[in-house]
C-alpha cells in the first residue's frame, strides 16, 4: 500500500474548496447571531455573524411555549412514516422497472404511466376536493400518501440497480429464488448507499413541506414543524402591511419574534442536520462494487 | 436438468411477482397524480371556485389573454435565460466539486467538507433572501470588499442586467451541495482497480481524472441533466420572489412570479391553470427531445 | 425462513397502501362530516338579547393572527368571547378550522362547499358564493335581528352597505373600518434634528426639502426614505394635487384612475429631480418596508412620509437605538404649488360576513354580531370594567375576527375622547373610557415615563398635532376625497390589476432613476391604457360613474 504525500495541489485544493465550503456556513452563521442577539440589535440591522446584546431570551421562549416541540413531533412522525412509505414503494417500483427490455411485460408502458406525472399536474383545487373527499384531513396520511412514490428519486434508484452486476442476480434466480426473494436477499442490501442517498432526499422534503401541512389540518396544533414556522413568518409579515384590522399594539409584541424565529428556524433545521452526516458515510464506503470485487 | 414447462411456469410466476410489486406504486399514482388531472379543465373555464368543475367554458380565451399580455412573452424570455444557465452551471459546478473531493486525500477534510456545502439546502430562500439583502446591499459586505479591491460598488439586486446572474449564482450555490453528493455517489462505485492499474501505467492525476473519473460521471450527468430538463421552466420561484423588485422586472420576471402575481393574489385560477398546462406541454417536449438526444447522443436510455 | 420474511414484507407494505386509516390515527379530532351545525333548527327566543333554552351550536372558520397572547390556557376554541357567547346567549361557537392562509383555504373549502354557518370573506368570494347559491340572502334578516347599533353605522355608511348587496338584496354584512381617520398620510420628521437645527414647522413642500437636506449636511446618512414599490411617493403626491391609487372624478365628469393623471407626471418630474439632487436614498430601488425602518432606527434618515402607524413601528426601536428625542413626529403634508392639499381616503371595508345556506338558526348569528357592536359601544358605564378589559386585553378581539362589524366612527370617536381625558389631566378616572383606558393609559406611561411602548399611542392620538389631530382636520372641513371606486374591484381590475401597476412603478422608477426621461410617462400612460386600463375605466366608469 502507497502512502499519500500532500503536493501543492492538494493543498491549493484544500483551501480553495475550504473557501467554498465557508459560505455555505455563513448564512447559518447569521441566523445562529440573530437568534441569540436583541431585538432592537435586529431590528436596527446591527447583527452579522456575532451576537450583539446577548440573550438567551429567544430560547427560553421556545422551552416555555410547548407549540413548538408538538409542532416538532407532528413532523418527525410524518417524516419517518413518510419516508419508511417513499423507500417500500421506490424498491418495489425501481425493482421490475430496472429489467432489461423483454423480462418485464409492458414496462415502456409503466414508465411512460410513471413518468408523466412528473410533467403534468391536476393542481392543487382538485388534489384537496380528493383528499378531502377520501377523509384523509386532519390526518397525518394527507401529507404523506399524495407524494408517497416520488417519481424523480425512484428514476434514479432504477438506474442504480441497473448499474449492479447482473451475475448475483442470475446465481439467485439458478437457485430458484422467486423476484421477491432475489429483491429482500440480494438486491437491497447493495442498495444501501442509493436508499441512504434518495432516503435523505425524502427526508428533507417532508421535513421542510409546509404548505400541505397547512392545507390539510383543521388546527394550528396539528401543524408540521415548517408549517407552523411559515405561519410565524406569515403572521408577522401581515402585521407589518400596517393593515387597520387589528389592533396596531400587536405590532409591538411582534418585533421580537424576528430573534425567536430565528431560533426556531435554528432548532428546527438540527434533526435533520444530525441525521445527515450519519447517512453520509454510506455514500462514501463505495459498498456497491465491493460485493461483487470484494 | 428443467424441463421446458418448468422454465415457462417460472417466467410466469415472476411476471406475476414484479407486476405485483408494481401494483401498490400504481394504484398510489392513479389514484393522486392522475384522477386530480381532471382539474386541468378549469384551465379552459372561467372557474369560480363556488361553481367548481361547472363553470362557464371559455374555451381557449384564458391562453388568448395571456399571449395579448405584453409582459408574459418577456417573462417566457427571462425564465429560459435564468434556467438554463441555472441548468448548465447546476451540472458544470457540483460535477467540478465532486471529482475535486474525489482527489481529496484525507478523508476526513472530505467528509466535513460534503457536510458543510449540504448546509445551504437545508435552509429556505425565506431566510437566505433576509441574508442576501444584508450582503449584498449597496453597503453591504460584498460591496465594501469590492471598495477595498478599487471596484466600483455593484447594485447586485437592483440592476437589471446584473440581477439574472445574482439569482443564478446564487441558486448554483444554494444546491450544489446536493448536486456533489449525488455525483460522489456515483464516484464511490468506481473501481479503484482503475486507477491502481492507471498508475502503474504512468497516468498523471490529470488524466486520471480526465479519462477515469469523468467518463464513469456521465451518465449520472446525463441523468440529472435530463432529469432537471423537465423542469426548465421552473427557474426558481421562491428564490426570485423573495429577492425582485418591480426595477428588475425587465429581466427578472419569470413566469411564476408572474403568474403569482396575476393569478393567486388575485386568484384568477383559471389563468393560473392555463400557464401551468402550457408550461407542462413545454416541459413534455423538452422531456422528449432530450431522453432522444441522451439515447442517440450518449447511447444511454434513461428510462 | 425467506418466505416469512417476504410475505410479512408484503403484507406491511399492501396495509400501509391500502388502509391508511387503520392504521393512521387522525391527528385531529375534528370531523370531516361537512359544515353545517346539528340538523334541526333550535327555537329561536322572543327577544333580542334573550338566550337559546336550548344550547345552539353554531359553526365559523378562523383566521390565526399570533398577535393573540393567550392568557390561562385560553386557545382559540375557548376564550372570553366564546364564553361570553354561551353565557349570554347559550350560543356554543365552534371553528371548524384555523388557519393562517385564510384566503386559500377558505376558497378551497369553497370549492368543496364545506362551508361553516358564517364566516368572513372578500368581495370576489361574496360574488362567487352569491352566484353559487351557497349563501343565504340576509335583507330580511337584518331588518329583524340586527340591533339598533348595529343599524347606525350603516346609515353613517349607506354606501357600504351597498357594496354588499347583489341584485339589491343583501348578501354579505360589511365589516367597515375603523374609519376614516386611519387613512391619511403624513411626513413623519425626527423630532431631536429639527429642535438642534432650529426649523420650523414645514409649511410647504420646499420647507420640506430644506429640512431633509438639512438633516443630510448636518447628520449625514440621506435625506428621505422611499421604498421600491415607491408608495411614498403616492404619498407626497397630494402636494401636487394628483392622487395616485384610487379612482377620481375628472373635469369633464368621468372617473379615471389617479395614477395615471396629468398631474402625477409633475409629481414623478420632481421627484427624479430630487433623486439626481441625492434627496431620495440612492438605493430605494431594493429597500422594503423592514430596511427603511432600519434606516431611521440607525439614524440614516429623519423624513419619511408615512401612514398614521409609524409611531408603533418602527418607533419604539428608535427610541431604544437612539433615545427619546429621537422621535418622529408626524405632520400634514404641504402643499408644493400653493394650491390646497386635499388627502384621499380609499375604500375601507374588511371583509363582509355571510350565512351559509345550511345554517339552521341565521338570526343566532346576528345576536353575536349584535353582541360585539354592544360591547364596542355601549357597555363602558353598563358592564364591569374587568370584564370589558377581559374580552379586549391581549388582543383577544383577533378571536372574533368573524363577526366584527366596526363602528366606523370608533377611531374618531377614540381620539376625542383620549384628547380630551389628556387635556384634563394626567391622573383622570379611567372607568367612563371603558375600552379606550388602555390608550389614554399608554399615552399617559409616555409622557410621564418615557415608556416606548406608549409612543405609538401618543403620536397617534395624543394630541391635536398628533396623526388623527391632523387627519380630524381634513375630515371637519371637508377637504379630502373619497375613492369615486367605492367598492370591489371591477372584472377588468380584478384579473390585470396588478399587471397594471407593475406597468406604472416599473415606468416610473426607470423615470427617476434617470434611465428614462420624463416624457416617458406618457408612453407608459398608453401602455397602462392598452394593457386593460381602458377597459378597467370603462368598466369603472359603468360601475360607479354618475
Amino acid at each position: 500500500m502507497e502512502t499519500k504525500k500532500y503536493g501543492v495541489f492538494d493543498v491549493v485544493l484544500l483551501i480553495v474548496l475550504g473557501i467554498a465550503c465557508v459560505t455555505c456556513v455563513l448564512p447559518f452563521i447569521n441566523l445562529l447571531a440573530v437568534s441569540f442577539s436583541g431585538s432592537t440589535a435586529v431590528a436596527a440591522g446591527k447583527v452579522g455573524f456575532v451576537p450583539v446584546d446577548f440573550t438567551l431570551a429567544s430560547y427560553k421562549y421556545i422551552l416555555e411555549d410547548g407549540s413548538f416541540f408538538r409542532a416538532m413531533a407532528v413532523s418527525i412522525e410524518r417524516t419517518v412514516k413518510g419516508t419508511l412509505l417513499n423507500l417500500i414503494l421506490m424498491v418495489l417500483t425501481a425493482y421490475p422497472l430496472a429489467k432489461p427490455k423483454g423480462e418485464l411485460i409492458g414496462r415502456r408502458f409503466y414508465v411512460v404511466f410513471f413518468v408523466i406525472t412528473m410533467l403534468i399536474g391536476g393542481g392543487m383545487i382538485p388534489t384537496y376536493l380528493l383528499v378531502s373527499g377520501l377523509g384523509l384531513k386532519d390526518t397525518i396520511w394527507a401529507l404523506i400518501l399524495p407524494g408517497a412514490l416520488p417519481v424523480s428519486n425512484m428514476v434514479i434508484l432504477m438506474n442504480f440497480i441497473r448499474e449492479l452486476p447482473a451475475e448475483l442476480e442470475e446465481a439467485a434466480s439458478l437457485d430458484g429464488a422467486t423476484p421477491f426473494q432475489t429483491l429482500v436477499m440480494i438486491i437491497l442490501p447493495l442498495l444501501k448507499p442509493a436508499l441512504a442517498t434518495v432516503g435523505l432526499f425524502c427526508m428533507v422534503g417532508h421535513w421542510n413541506e409546509w404548505f400541505n401541512g397547512m392545507l390539510y389540518m383543521s388546527n394550528p396544533s396539528n401543524y408540521p414543524l415548517q408549517t407552523y414556522l411559515q405561519s410565524l413568518l406569515v403572521n408577522f409579515e401581515n402585521m407589518l402591511q400596517g393593515d387597520s384590522t387589528y389592533d396596531i399594539k400587536a405590532l409591538l409584541s411582534m418585533m421580537n419574534v424576528r430573534t425567536g424565529r430565528a431560533a426556531q428556524l435554528f432548532l428546527g433545521a438540527i434533526p435533520i442536520m444530525l441525521v445527515y452526516p450519519f447517512l453520509q458515510k454510506y455514500f462514501t464506503k463505495g459498498l456497491v462494487l465491493g460485493s461483487v470485487k470484494g | 436438468m428443467p424441463s421446458k414447462k418448468k422454465i415457462d411456469k417460472t417466467k410466469l410466476r415472476n411476471q406475476a411477482q414484479y407486476h405485483l410489486m408494481l401494483l401498490p406504486g400504481v394504484i398510489i399514482t392513479l389514484i393522486f397524480c392522475y384522477i386530480p388531472l381532471y382539474g386541468l379543465i378549469i384551465a379552459f373555464e372561467d372557474y369560480n371556485p363556488g361553481l367548481g368543475f361547472a363553470s362557464p367554458w371559455v374555451g381557449l380565451d384564458n391562453f388568448k389573454f395571456l399571449f395579448n399580455q405584453p409582459n408574459f412573452v418577456r417573462t417566457i424570455w427571462n425564465t429560459l435565460y435564468i434556467a438554463v444557465f441555472k441548468l448548465l452551471l447546476g451540472i458544470i459546478v457540483p460535477v467540478t466539486f465532486a471529482v475535486l473531493l474525489n482527489e481529496m486525500i484525507s478523508n476526513k477534510v472530505k467528509r466535513v467538507y460534503q457536510t458543510l456545502i449540504y448546509i445551504p439546502n437545508f435552509m429556505s430562500w425565506v431566510i437566505l433572501a433576509g441574508v442576501m439583502m444584508d450582503l449584498l446591499g449597496s453597503d453591504g459586505a460584498i460591496n465594501v470588499l469590492l471598495g477595498k479591491l478599487g471596484i466600483e460598488a455593484i447594485s447586485f439586486l437592483g440592476n437589471a442586467k446584473v440581477f439574472p446572474w445574482t439569482m443564478i449564482i446564487s441558486d448554483v450555490w444554494k444546491g450544489f451541495g446536493y448536486g456533489t453528493i449525488v455525483y460522489l455517489a456515483a464516484l464511490t462505485g468506481i473501481d479503484p482497480g482503475l486507477y491502481e492499474s492507471a498508475t502503474l501505467d504512468g497516468a498523471t492525476r490529470w488524466q486520471k481524472i480526465r479519462y477515469i473519473t469523468v467518463p464513469l460521471l456521465k451518465p449520472t450527468i446525463v441523468l440529472m441533466l435530463v432529469l432537471a430538463l423537465g423542469g426548465v421552466l421552473n427557474a426558481g420561484f421562491d428564490q426570485v420572489f423573495n429577492l425582485y423588485s418591480p426595477v428588475v422586472y425587465s429581466t427578472g420576471d419569470i413566469i411564476d412570479t408572474y403568474v403569482y402575481r396575476l393569478g393567486i393574489q388575485q386568484a384568477q385560477y383559471s389563468i393560473g391553470a392555463a400557464v401551468g398546462l402550457f408550461k407542462s406541454l413545454v416541459s413534455c417536449i423538452l422531456v422528449c427531445v432530450s431522453y432522444y438526444m441522451a439515447d442517440k447522443l450518449a447511447g444511454y436510455k434513461i428510462f | 425462513m425467506w418466505d416469512k420474511k417476504v410475505i410479512a414484507l408484503a403484507i406491511a407494505a399492501v396495509l400501509i397502501l391500502c388502509f391508511p386509516g387503520f392504521v393512521g390515527r387522525g391527528a385531529g379530532a375534528v370531523g370531516n362530516s361537512g359544515g353545517g351545525s346539528a340538523a334541526e333548527a333550535v327555537p329561536v327566543p322572543e327577544g333580542l338579547w334573550d338566550p337559546y333554552e336550548q344550547e345552539l351550536t353554531l359553526t365559523t372558520v378562523m383566521e390565526e393572527n399570533s398577535g393573540t397572547s393567550f392568557q390561562n390556557g385560553d386557545t382559540y376554541d375557548d376564550n372570553p368571547w366564546y364564553r361570553a357567547f354561551k353565557d349570554r346567549f347559550n350560543i356554543n361557537l365552534k371553528n371548524m378550522w384555523i388557519s393562517n392562509d385564510y384566503g386559500t383555504k377558505l376558497n378551497l373549502a369553497i370549492a368543496d362547499r364545506d362551508l361553516p354557518d358564517f364566516c368572513y370573506v372578500n368581495a370576489s368570494q361574496l360574488a362567487s358564493l352569491e352566484k353559487s347559491g351557497l349563501i343565504m340572502d340576509l335583507t330580511d334578516l337584518f331588518d329583524t335581528y340586527a340591533s339598533d347599533t348595529l343599524k347606525s353605522y350603516f346609515e353613517i355608511e349607506s354606501d357600504t352597505y351597498e357594496t354588499g348587496c347583489l341584485g339589491g338584496r343583501l348578501y354579505g354584512i360589511p365589516q367597515l373600518s375603523y374609519g376614516n381617520i386611519d387613512k391619511f398620510n403624513y411626513v413623519w420628521i425626527r423630532k431631536d434634528w429639527k429642535d438642534q437645527l432650529g426649523l420650523a414647522d414645514p409649511q410647504t413642500m420646499d420647507d420640506v426639502l430644506a429640512i431633509a437636506q438639512a438633516f443630510k449636511e448636518n447628520f449625514g446618512g440621506y435625506a428621505m426614505g422611499e421604498m421600491q414599490n415607491l408608495d411614498n411617493m403616492n404619498r407626497l403626491a397630494v402636494a401636487y394635487g394628483a392622487h395616485p391609487g384610487i379612482w377620481i372624478e375628472l373635469e369633464d365628469g368621468t372617473l379615471g384612475y389617479g395614477t395615471v393623471q396629468p398631474e402625477m407626471k409633475e409629481v414623478i418630474a420632481a421627484y427624479a429631480e430630487w433623486y439626481a439632487e441625492g434627496i431620495i436614498n440612492p438605493n430605494f430601488t431594493t429597500t422594503n418596508q423592514d430596511k427603511l425602518f432600519q434606516d431611521a432606527i440607525n439614524g440614516e434618515v429623519g423624513v419619511v412620509p408615512w401612514a398614521q402607524w409609524f409611531g408603533y413601528n418602527p418607533g419604539p426601536q428608535i427610541i431604544e437605538n437612539l433615545g427619546p428625542e429621537a422621535i418622529f413626529e408626524p405632520y400634514p403634508i404641504p402643499s408644493a404649488n400653493g394650491a390646497e392639499v386635499e388627502g384621499n381616503v380609499g375604500f375601507g371595508n374588511i371583509g363582509y360576513i355571510v350565512i351559509s345556506n345550511n345554517c339552521k338558526n341565521p338570526e343566532g348569528v346576528f345576536k353575536l354580531i349584535n353582541f360585539w357592536c354592544y360591547m364596542m359601544d355601549d357597555a363602558a358605564g353598563n358592564e364591569d370594567l374587568e370584564f370589558i378589559s377581559s374580552l379586549y386585553d391581549n388582543n383577544y378581539p383577533n378571536c372574533v375576527r368573524c363577526l366584527t362589524v366596526i363602528n366606523p366612527m370608533t377611531d374618531y370617536n377614540q381620539y376625542t375622547k383620549v384628547t380630551d381625558a389628556l387635556a384634563k389631566g394626567l391622573d383622570v378616572d379611567v372607568t367612563e373610557l371603558g375600552k379606550d383606558a388602555s390608550k389614554y393609559n399608554s399615552c399617559v406611561a409616555w409622557l410621564t415615563k418615557q415608556d416606548p411602548d406608549g409612543v405609538g399611542d401618543w403620536l397617534q392620538q395624543g394630541n391635536d398635532k398628533s396623526a388623527y389631530g391632523i387627519a380630524k382636520e381634513y375630515l371637519d372641513s371637508g377637504t379630502y376625497l373619497k375613492d369615486a371606486k367605492w367598492g370591489q374591484d371591477t372584472a377588468t381590475l380584478q384579473s390585470v390589476g396588478s399587471t397594471l401597476n407593475d406597468i406604472l412603478v416599473e415606468g416610473f422608477t426607470q423615470i427617476i432613476i434617470g434611465e428614462k426621461d420624463i416624457d416617458y410617462f406618457d408612453t407608459l400612460v398608453e401602455q397602462w391604457w392598452k394593457a386593460g386600463g381602458e377597459m378597467a375605466t370603462a368598466e369603472i366608469n359603468e360601475t360607479y360613474g354618475n
